[in-house]
Parts: C-alpha cells; sequence; structure tokens
C-alpha cells in the first residue's frame, strides 16, 4: 500500500473539494464537505480497495489522511 | 404505416407488446407484425399475440419494417440488435404515454420507455436503453448506450452511467455518482460511491462484490 494511491481514494469521496486539496498532511475534518456520509463512504472504500475494516473510532482518532493511513497499514500486517 | 417487429417472444417480449399498443404511434405510425425468435413456439398457450415470425439470425429485413428489442439483460439486447442493425435495420423508440420526459431531455433509438417513468430535466439517454416502470432519472443525469433501468430504481441529479449499465429493482444511485462501463447494480443497493467498470455492487451501501 502507498500513501499516494490512498490519498486519491480519499480524495475521490469527495464530489465538490479540488483534488489539490489532498495531500497526506490534510486535515481532513477542516474540509467543508467532510460529513459523516463522506465517513462512511471512506470505510466503505478502505473494504473495497484494501480488504481492511476500520470503524468510525479509527477515524475518529486521526486528524490527517496520513493518520488513517498509518492504522489501516497497520492492520494489514 | 411502418411494420413493427419485436425482438423476443418471450415474457419481456410479451410486456413490450403490450407497451407498443398502448404507445400513440400504434395504429397511427406503426402496426405489429410479429415477434423475432428462435423459439418458434415461444407463444404457445398464449392467445392474442401476433405471431413468431423467424429467428433474429434467418430474418430478411423487407420495406417498412422497423423494429425494438424486447430482451431484458443488457449483453443479450445488444448482441440481437447488433444482428438486426447489421442486416440495416432501423430501430424506433417507444414511450408510454403516461411516462414523463421533461424539458431538454432527449433519448436515442431503440429506446424503451415504460409507464409512469420520469425523466427530470435536462437529461441525456442514449441508444438502446430499456427504462422500466416507475423509475426516476434524476435532473442533468448522463445514461449510456444499452443500459438498463429497472422498475423503482432511483438516479439523483447529474447522476452518469457509462454504456451497458445495469441498475435493477429498487436501487438508489445518489446524486453526482458515476457508475461504469458494463457494471450492475444489484436489487435494492443504495450507491454512495462511484462504481467501478464491469464491478457488481450490491447492499446498503452498496459494496462491490469481490470475485475471489
Amino acid at each position: 500500500m502507498e500513501i499516494n494511491e490512498f490519498v486519491k481514494n480519499f480524495a475521490e469521496q469527495f464530489d465538490d473539494t479540488d483534488m489539490s486539496v489532498f495531500k497526506a498532511d490534510t486535515a481532513f475534518r477542516s474540509i467543508e464537505e467532510w460529513s459523516s456520509l463522506i465517513a462512511l463512504n471512506i470505510i466503505s472504500m478502505v473494504d473495497d480497495e484494501y480488504n481492511i475494516q476500520i470503524k468510525a473510532d479509527d477515524i475518529r482518532s486521526s486528524s490527517t489522511i496520513e493518520d488513517l493511513f498509518n492504522i489501516v497499514k497497520a492492520k494489514m500486517q | 404505416m411502418k411494420n413493427l417487429i419485436l425482438i423476443g417472444a418471450r415474457g419481456y417480449g410479451r410486456v413490450i407488446y403490450n407497451l407498443a399498443i398502448s404507445c400513440k404511434g400504434y395504429n397511427t405510425e406503426y402496426i405489429i407484425k410479429g415477434f423475432l425468435d428462435d423459439k418458434r413456439d415461444a407463444l404457445d398457450g398464449f392467445a392474442g399475440y401476433p405471431p413468431v415470425i423467424a429467428s433474429v439470425e434467418d430474418y430478411q429485413i423487407q420495406q417498412d419494417d422497423v423494429f425494438v428489442c424486447a430482451l431484458g439483460d443488457v449483453a443479450e439486447k445488444k448482441k440481437y440488435s447488433e444482428i438486426i442493425l447489421n442486416k440495416g435495420g432501423e430501430f424506433i423508440s417507444l414511450i408510454h404515454p403516461t411516462a414523463n420526459v421533461s424539458s431538454n431531455s432527449v433519448y436515442g433509438k431503440g429506446c424503451l420507455i415504460s409507464f409512469n417513468a420520469f425523466i427530470s430535466a435536462d437529461v441525456t439517454i442514449g441508444d438502446f436503453v430499456t427504462v422500466q416502470p416507475f423509475t426516476m432519472v434524476g435532473h442533468n443525469s448522463v445514461v449510456g448506450n444499452w443500459c438498463h433501468l429497472d422498475t423503482h430504481m432511483f438516479l439523483g441529479g447529474y447522476v452518469q452511467l457509462g454504456n451497458e449499465v445495469t441498475i435493477h429493482t429498487g436501487a438508489i444511485v445518489h446524486p453526482h455518482k458515476k457508475v461504469g462501463y458494463g457494471a450492475t447494480v444489484g436489487a435494492g443497493a443504495v450507491v454512495l460511491r462511484n462504481v467501478k467498470e464491469n464491478t457488481t455492487v450490491f447492499g446498503n451501501p452498496a459494496m462491490r462484490l469481490k470475485t475471489e
């Protein structure tokens, strides 16, 4: 698993936010479009793309995209 | 007067026969000549239908023939329609009088738009698209060629469907979502994320059915 690909997959769950906003150190909750529905879509994306089940708590405890990436990566091992 | 020929005399063929006799073109623009089906006894035991004339493969196109393809499966619909297209056959679209096609919305040839379908404003529907009863297609949506939209499905505004997409009964596609070429959305699925081409999604929220 690679961080840039994870950031891209993360960004694709947003409809209205410009792709350039999304970086590894982006604090995703501060993005205006962020919502509980997008949180659900992130969980579903991680399951689909990485075959890893994360919980709402994993998202809650992450502040940047990279934080979540590290949680997913840890679950892969 | 044109002679309308329906491809497929099975269950869906009989359904589309009823659509054809309900449209305002019936007996004014076309009469119904019969069905094409390789199962010549497909209508045995069913009263009141025009005959099965020949198989799609064997039929020789006559002057004033026009066609619709009454096959529910996207791949079969494409296969048999293309046999007739390759012989130079002309397809028409059938729009039930109770279907609502709103302002600036357009559809191509060979479409079947059934009763109480609601096509909202500024929608673009391609060729050979099947729109079943009680469907809702949201404003500014784009529906590719050969798609099949089953009964009670809903597309939100600005949804984009690629070619050869099947949306099964009662599925919901959220606004702005894209469903890629050849994808299938299962019955009752709630699509919250884009669907990749040639995949099948199911459930709420809709998840990809994995093949491994």
